[in-house]
């Protein structure tokens, strides 16, 4: 019996050390789409590793855009600026209440911001947030405020992209790595935002299920980023950014999320309040350029009307 | 609890660790230990139906007593019939119900009526298929006089509820685990490395190699009308791929499981697909249900006494059975019936007993003709897979007539580009098959394929199959498809 016990602990540790191994080479040399359980990407489409370079610098600003690509590409803070306001987004892709809580332990008390506006999609809440996890560990610096949120999913994709996270970080490819700004059509603006020159609604291919169930624990994640602004005294806004009207009655818990996004204070649902048409988007839940500066000029005059935003609480300029 | 998840990982260890502290006690302590843990194990499912498992096993138990007991012949008869009938009303009920009153239903639909019946909420009861046919294997056999029955509650009520074959078997007799179960079992480093060496193995199959080709064959089977012929047998390969690798993966792990307590299950697959006719192919694929028909129906009907009519009415009727153990389904059914069709000319020709070894036994490679014969029983195989795939058989008639058009000549990567990320699917099956085929003389494909390599090698191997464990698996625990029969 202590012969097999020695040799089953002997073999658990050869194990480990032969899968870090394999993992390394296989996540230097195997094509990006063959990586089927590592998806470590710096970079990327919603441009995460230059906003979050550029969040370490960003300080006191009036306005943090938080959630997923629909804040990234729904909130312009180039409009914000003609009001005089500084904002920041620090929008990615599918974030989910999960990732936004992580976002919001790390960058709150660095960013400062006076007032969030949070972009609450109600199709997220039912996502397990592995994808948003995956493009914040490939893309923070220093993801230690992940690790807890990280092993809580039991993912083996999650597992294997931190490991080879480490490594990446081990040989310091983050700090030698440079971003394009321009990838496409998207341009990434200053202020965390990606700005596209895409003008035509194209519907996606494939059909997509937006019922799954709600989580629990992205609900739990959500309450606890409120309750944390809450305590710092941060004031909030939550915004659900217009979709084409065909997804956004796809969701069938319309009503019901509404109601609950309601009783935690402000909350303004777009696609409901402006019912744009498909033209001004550019596929089925992502604004183009002129339907943003629609959907932000509608928001900062409701912020302006609810008394969200002030003279007294902002400093504005003259704009106002 | 499923053997592929976090859960039984944890499981496993425990059970392993007080059951070997136990080995210096009575036996008695080890074996209500794995019931215990056996009854824990399937309780994790749906604990109400503990009830019908423990109901199941006392029926057994007595009746087997009563029937050993009983001079008299009738009342021999008697009994036996009250345990096959409870146990076949319980899986009737539980399994068919539903069927019957559907199927019913559709009949009498034809003829313009109108059937309403009451559609029951049944749940399906997890391994029903697989304890019955225990139970009844051992009532039979004290039935034919061929075992005594044990007075053991602990004893039988294990061989029944043993947590590694519980839920989709291998369908054990009495005549082998109940000896294992009576008698002291010793802690043997060999034999438990080979358990943990079979576990990894169905673990690869099952996670890297069934699970990868059930996402494709999902989406090839539930699109089946959008796509190209060529796409079409794409799906049916990986469907092949994904039943054989899902059920004898998880045959393995139950096997390699049992040993780690000293236990030795009956081997379920000997490696089918390298099979040289139908007949062999069958002696080859899930053993265990196959030689409990020859041997509780087949042989009862008068087998292959009484001319070339009855034995091919009993193939019929063997294979006609086991398609509908398999499901509450006509699919089922008209698959079973296909490999009858299969399996008859062998039978006319006196055949079906000409290929007993493993093919090129001793040899690296086969010869042409076995290679032409192993093609052939292949490609019989897949078809007749498309039936228990298919959700209907209209659906599989679809798909039969879809692969039979021109477009099967074309390139399903090109005309599909979002299953380019199946080619490594395909990539992983090619080094699968190869060292299946290098280790089909052995139980499992691993068994002794490394053990003359040096140990570092040797780790090395079993630590890239972990790794690719850990890289290709799915990231959603999927059931074993055999749990559902």
């Amino acid at each position: 019996m202590v012969r097999f016990v020695k040799q089953l602990f002997a073999f658990l540790a050869f194990s480990i050390v032969a899968y870090v191994i394999f993992l390394i080479v296989w996540g230097t040399c195997a094509p990006t789409t063959f990586r089927k359980n590592m998806n470590f990407k710096m970079g990327g489409p919603g441009y995460m590793f230059t906003r979050l370079r550029e969040a370490d610098t960003v300080r006191n600003v009036d306005i943090l855009f938080l959630g997923s690509s629909h804040a990234y590409r729904g909130y312009d803070p180039r409009i914000f600026q003609r009001y005089s306001l500084k904002a920041f987004n620090l929008g990615s892709s599918a974030q989910t209440p999960i990732e936004t809580k992580i976002l919001v332990d790390s960058y709150l008390e660095k960013i400062k911001p006076k007032h969030v506006v949070f972009d609450v999609y109600p199709v997220l809440f039912g996502n397990d947030g592995v994808e948003s996890l995956l493009d914040i560990i490939s893309n923070m610096d220093d993801p230690r405020e992940i690790y807890p949120a990280a092993l809580s999913t039991k993912n083996a994709k999650v597992y294997n992209t931190l490991i080879f996270n480490a490594f990446v970080n081990l040989i310091g490819k983050k700090k030698h790595f440079k971003e394009p700004n321009e990838k496409g059509d998207d341009t990434y603006v200053n202020g965390g935002y990606v700005a596209t020159k895409k003008n035509k609604y194209k519907p996606e291919a494939l059909e997509r299920n937006y019922n799954q169930p709600t989580l629990t624990k992205q609900l739990e994640a959500f309450e606890a980023i409120i309750s944390e602004l809450k305590k710092r005294n941060i004031t909030y806004t939550l915004v659900q950014a217009p979709v084409t009207q065909k997804t956004y009655l796809a969701f069938r818990k319309n009503e019901e999320m509404d109601k609950y996004f309601s009783e935690f204070g402000k909350y303004y649902n777009y696609s409901e309040k402006l019912k744009l048409g498909d033209s001004l988007f550019f596929d089925d839940s992502h604004l183009t350029q002129n339907g943003v500066e629609i959907f932000n000029e509608e928001l900062v005059k409701q912020l302006f009307k609810d008394q969200v935003i002030s003279k007294s609480n902002f400093n504005l300029l003259s704009k106002e | 609890m499923l053997f592929n998840s976090l859960n039984f990982a944890f499981f496993l260890p425990i059970v392993f660790i007080f059951y070997w502290t136990l080995q210096n006690k009575k036996l008695a302590y080890q074996n209500i230990l794995l019931l215990l843990a056996s009854y824990y194990f399937y309780g994790c499912w749906d604990w109400r139906f503990l009830f019908l498992l423990a109901f199941s096993t006392f029926l057994d138990f007595y009746t087997g007593l009563k029937i050993y007991h009983s001079s008299d012949k009738a009342k021999r008869k008697f009994w036996l019939i009250l345990s096959v009938g409870i146990n076949l009303g319980f899986l009737g009920l539980f399994k068919y119900y539903n069927f019957f009153a559907d199927s019913f239903a559709s009949l009498v639909h034809q003829f313009g009526l109108n059937a309403d019946h009451p559609t029951l909420r049944i749940i399906l009861p997890v391994g029903i298929s697989f304890y019955t046919f225990h139970g009844m294997s051992y009532v039979f056999d004290i039935y034919n006089r061929k075992i005594k029955p044990t007075t053991n509650w602990v004893d039988y009520s294990l061989f029944v509820s043993f947590f590694p074959l519980l839920v989709a078997g291998p369908i054990e007799r009495a005549t082998h685990l109940l000896p294992q179960v009576e008698q002291k079992r010793t802690f043997d480093y060999s034999k438990l490395t080979d358990g943990l060496r079979q576990i990894l193995w169905g673990l690869f199959k099952k996670m890297v190699i069934a699970d990868n080709c059930a996402e494709y064959a999902d989406i090839i089977f539930n699109n089946s009308d959008s796509y190209s012929a060529s796409t079409l047998v794409l799906g049916a390969l990986f469907f092949t791929f994904q039943i054989y690798c899902d059920f004898s993966g998880y045959s393995d792990i139950a096997l390699g499981t049992a040993r780690l307590f000293g236990f030795e299950l009956l081997q379920n697959f000997k490696f089918p697909y390298f099979s040289r006719d139908i007949a062999e192919f069958w002696r080859r694929w899930h053993v265990s249900l196959s030689s409990w028909f020859k041997d509780y129906l087949y042989i009862p009907l008068g087998g292959s006494k009484g001319g070339l009519f009855k034995q091919i009415r009993n193939t019929c009727i063997i294979f006609l059975v086991s398609g509908f153990w398999h499901g509450a389904n006509w699919t089922f059914v008209v698959w079973g019936f296909l490999n009858a069709i299969y399996i008859i000319p062998s039978i006319v020709f006196r055949t079906n007993r000409q290929h007993l070894e493993i093919i090129a036994q001793g040899r690296l490679f086969p010869s042409i003709k076995e290679l032409a014969q192993m093609t052939l029983t292949f490609s019989l195989t897949v078809l007749a897979w498309i039936f228990f795939r298919a959700e209907t058989v209209g659906h599989a008639f679809d798909y039969l007539s879809g692969i039979f058009s021109m477009s099967l000549f074309t390139n399903p990567f090109i005309s599909n580009p979002e299953f380019i990320r199946s080619i490594l699917v395909i990539a992983l099956l090619i080094p699968f098959m190869i060292i299946e085929w290098l280790g089909r003389e052995n139980k499992y494909a691993i068994e002794t394929s490394f053990l003359n390599m040096p140990r570092p090698v040797r780790w090395a191997f079993y630590s890239l199959l972990v790794f690719s464990i850990g890289v290709f698996m799915q990231t959603k625990e999927s059931a074993f498809i055999y749990f559902q029969f």
